[in-house]
């Protein structure tokens, strides 16, 4: 039924999937959180969500081009609207809207490999049956954790995961290590530089076992490259997750004065984690780009940088995704990168 | 086994015995920590990568959207509160340790400074919260570019107000240092990123914005000389070069360091000075807080901000005996508008700072000892190895005569505009003055309680009044030898440097050589200053009514015969 694939989320600032300030003012604002290891998750929605505005951008872009050449005179880029018709027609239109317009007038059509309502599922239409929606050739599933970084002074940093968290990368990546865990207290770790004993809020860890053989659970290209690993309990995974989440107090200034107006903080997960996502790609979707049958290709490379979640603007929300699994390796990386590729 | 003493401070609970941030024991010797010590150490020992996360530039060729990070130095210190500890200030913890710039107050900053030069462009920049619609640019902070952030970070403040200006005992000392975290001369590398593809002249004006959000200031404190970027601000209110030299202030570990703030301290304490002789204390404290702001009886925005930017850098050499860091130092001092008001108060401001600049500079230093001329400089007694004092400079001129006595017979008429300009001030404030009624403070300026008197001293060698503060004045001759009868050094006029049993005093006269500068015609035809040999030897004296020493000098300056004249 479906082709496997998986993404690999590195955070490169703090990611902040969860309540947003306008819902909790004055409140800690959280993060959304899996319900057995109480750690952050990244919802499958949020992720299809950032796909689809991603592709999307590059339609728009791809239309602005065919109507330029077509010698359409385009408003300027800072114009995000634009009003149409006469009288009682007279209607403001997005920029995209008037965009899409413009080409049904000139009879361009847009490519299925940059068209996001072919892949993500149609969104709903005014007046049509079942609001006109399709269904996804492209699924998501969340992304949880994989490791987690925890500073704490006088210590390395230390990429922290758990039994739980390890069996989904495993269910999803198929890497066929047996799952580490702590047995009789002791914790598999691999660390730089061997101590004795790390810290976290709870306590410390004391019965450190160098166990090398961690490393095969750091996904393969990754641009974060964790140094030093441990392996904790389930059972700890929540409370170690806690320390590790990066808190920021904000504050908003009165417009005319500088006083504050308003507290509220925010909780995301740190720089530099690491999660993974599982995605299915209709069986029917070509893994190379044969003839008719395109092949789901939403950037050039297989690794982009990619915004995901909340306070984007304040610098929130940047990471590296990498795709990979049988989807994109069956073809070899070098067809991903022969397919055709349309875009800006 | 208990491991408590294992576990890191960040992580202690803030009650004695653990971890208490604020508590520095002024009594313990050099070997044993404070807390905040350990703190810091505990948190710049940890295994930090030698290179801090780079805010690093796009990778992928998607032109989803344009990175662009440029580096700035900031030119004192700069914080920026995390809130995590509600006991001191402590900078944002970013990924991996490092003190980070967050982008939300990038953003907030940015804003402020688009509304001033871009005002059309605020929405499409930073999005509009009416029509909950997003702008194109996201701001990602900034993080230092190396690892010299981890130098200097304790940062000691003493709160002195009331004990230089208003206690009427000054053995009474209250509040004491405060401390937070900060970085000493950072330079961050600063990150936006557009959702759309900008053209580079776009991006200029983007970080043209930037900029002038830099030299307003960023991060917390920006009105006592924090987070001002080494970028010019484009029209201070008052701007001046000053030369100083002196005697250093130290960090909690003995290193000198240059604090900018001192000029503001200076301003503050004299401002407080002359509205307190011209009205009542209320009065006078919520004029200086309408003016530098405050957190009592409410918030105040301060209407000044301060920078200072360092043209000949902050140098110092252990000096004498004792290796006291002796400093030399030279800069752009601007006063800074925080805030737009309209053009008439703007241009009294201008002339409050003016004549506020004036008063300090002819009549005290600035920063440590600043009621004392530099002793390196003005004490020519080549077995003295301390020091004490500071001396200020700068090439403007306060007279229109050329002659020393012309311009010793004119620091009356000086002081007075300074009370002019300080009583319109109140004026358009619609304050009423109480000349009756002066702040119960001891430095109140007034005309029963403050006076100022002074002699021409014809080089840097012949400096009087130094020498009361060591041998003693009025002099007799005893023998073949001129002998002083009377003391000054240890007396409640001249202040001391106590201990436990008897602590520490501050004087009540300031000792000041003044140089006198003339005006010249420059070859190219435009004015200048010269410094010439001679000096005002300048004593402001707060006599104390009931005090026995405060009796003998007033006696001993009023007789015919006395070195000094007064002159106001």
């Amino acid at each position: 039924m479906y082709h496997k694939a998986y993404g690999i989320i590195e955070t490169l600032a703090p990611l902040h999937v969860g309540a947003s300030a306008g819902e909790e003012t004055g409140n800690l604002n959280l993060i959304f959180r899996d319900q057995f290891t109480q750690t952050g998750i990244i919802p499958g929605s949020s992720i299809r969500g950032r796909f689809r505005a991603d592709m999307r951008q590059k339609r728009q872009w791809w239309l602005e081009k065919q109507l330029k050449e077509k010698q359409i005179v385009i408003p300027n880029s800072r114009v995000q609207t634009v009003e149409v018709g006469e009288g009682e027609k007279k209607k403001t239109l997005s920029r995209l809207e008037w965009l899409e317009l413009q080409a049904k007038e000139q009879k361009i059509t847009v490519p299925d490999l940059i068209n996001e309502n072919y892949w993500y599922g149609h969104s709903s239409v005014a007046g049509q049956t079942d609001g006109g929606t399709t269904e996804a050739l492209v699924k998501f599933e969340y992304a949880s954790l994989v490791w987690l970084p925890v500073f704490c002074p006088g210590q390395p940093i230390v990429w922290v995961s758990c039994p739980r968290l390890l069996k989904r990368y495993q269910q999803i990546t198929d890497i066929s290590y047996p799952i580490p865990k702590p047995v009789d207290g002791q914790y598999p770790v691999k660390l730089n530089n061997h101590r004795n004993r790390l810290f976290f809020n709870l306590g410390f860890l004391d019965n450190l076992k160098s166990t090398p053989e961690l490393s095969a659970w750091v996904p393969l290209n990754s641009r974060v490259k964790p140094e030093n690993l441990v392996v904790v309990d389930d059972s700890d995974i929540a409370t170690i997750h806690d320390m590790a989440l990066y808190r920021q107090t904000r504050t908003k200034l009165e417009d005319g004065a500088k006083k504050v107006e308003n507290f509220f903080g925010f909780e995301a997960l740190p720089e530099d984690s690491i999660l993974v996502f599982p995605i299915a790609i209709r069986q029917s979707v070509s893994k190379v780009d044969i003839e008719n049958k395109i092949a789901w290709k939403p950037f050039k490379e297989t690794t982009t940088d990619l915004y995901l979640g909340g306070l984007e603007s304040i610098g929130c929300g940047r990471t590296s995704v990498m795709l990979s699994g049988e989807y994109f390796t069956a073809t070899s990386g070098s067809n991903y990168s022969q397919s055709q590729s349309i875009g800006a | 086994m208990s491991n408590a003493d294992d576990v890191p401070m960040m992580f202690r609970a803030s009650v004695s015995g653990r971890c208490q941030l604020q508590y520095i024991d002024g009594n313990r010797n050099r070997d044993t920590e404070s807390d905040i010590e350990r703190w810091v150490s505990e948190w710049t020992i940890a295994e930090l990568p030698s290179q801090p996360p780079t805010l690093s530039q796009h990778q992928s060729d998607d032109t989803c959207f344009s990175f662009q990070t440029i580096p700035y130095c900031i030119t004192w210190r700069f914080v920026s509160n995390s809130g995590a500890d509600p006991t001191i200030i402590l900078p944002v913890i970013g990924a991996r340790g490092f003190p980070y710039y967050p982008g939300s107050s990038m953003k907030g900053a940015f804003r402020q400074a688009c509304n001033k030069i871009f005002p059309d462009r605020v929405v499409y920049y930073c999005g509009d919260r009416d029509s909950i619609s997003p702008g194109i640019l996201r701001f990602h902070g900034g993080y230092p570019t190396s690892n010299t952030w981890k130098n200097n970070l304790i940062d000691l403040a003493h709160p002195q107000q009331g004990w230089q200006v208003k206690n009427l005992d000054t053995r009474q000392k209250d509040g004491g240092a405060f401390v937070q975290i900060s970085l000493h001369q950072p330079e961050l590398k600063f990150g936006i990123s557009s959702a759309i593809d900008l053209i580079g002249a776009e991006w200029q004006d983007i970080w043209q914005v930037w900029r002038v959000a830099l030299s307003n200031g960023i991060g917390c404190r920006v009105s006592a000389g924090y987070g001002k970027s080494t970028e010019r601000a484009e029209s201070p209110l008052y701007k001046v070069t000053l030369n100083g030299q002196g005697v250093a202030s130290t960090l909690l570990d003995s290193t000198p360091e240059f604090r900018p703030n001192i000029f503001r301290a200076a301003l503050r304490g004299h401002a407080l000075r002359i509205f307190g002789g011209l009205s009542d204390e209320d009065t006078a404290e919520s004029l200086v807080k309408q003016l530098f702001g405050g957190i009592h009886n409410g918030t105040d925005w301060g209407l000044l901000s301060i920078g200072f930017r360092e043209t000949k850098p902050f140098r110092w050499e252990k000096y004498g005996r004792y290796e006291m860091p002796y400093y030399e130092v030279k800069g752009e001092l601007s006063w800074l508008l925080t805030q737009s008001v309209e053009d008439e108060k703007e241009k009294a401001l201008k002339s409050l700072v003016n004549h506020l600049m004036q008063f300090s500079m002819l009549l005290g230093g600035f920063g440590r000892s600043w009621r004392r001329v530099d002793h390196r400089k003005f004490y020519p007694d080549e077995q003295y190895e301390k020091l004490i004092g500071c001396h200020w400079t700068w090439q403007k001129s306060l007279f229109l005569s050329n002659d020393p006595d012309d311009q010793l017979q004119a620091v009356g008429q000086v002081i007075d505009r300074v009370l002019n300009v300080a009583q319109s001030w109140m004026q358009r404030c619609q304050l009423e003055l109480v000349h009756d009624h002066p702040a119960k403070w001891r430095e109140a300026w007034c005309r029963d309680r403050a006076q100022v008197w002074g002699r021409v001293a014809d080089d840097e060698g012949d400096s009087l009044a130094i020498k009361w503060f060591h041998q003693g004045y009025d002099e007799v001759l005893r023998g073949r030898k001129f002998v002083p009868t009377k003391q000054l050094k240890g007396t409640a006029v001249a202040g001391f440097t106590g201990n436990q049993d008897n602590p520490t005093r501050i004087g009540r006269l300031w000792h000041r050589m003044y140089p006198v500068t003339e005006r010249i015609v420059r070859a190219d035809g435009r004015q200048g200053f010269r410094q010439a040999d001679q000096y005002l030897e300048l004593l402001t004296f707060f006599p104390d009514t009931k005090g026995e020493d405060s009796k003998q000098l007033t006696e001993y300056l009023n007789r015919p015969k006395s070195p000094f004249t007064r002159l106001w």
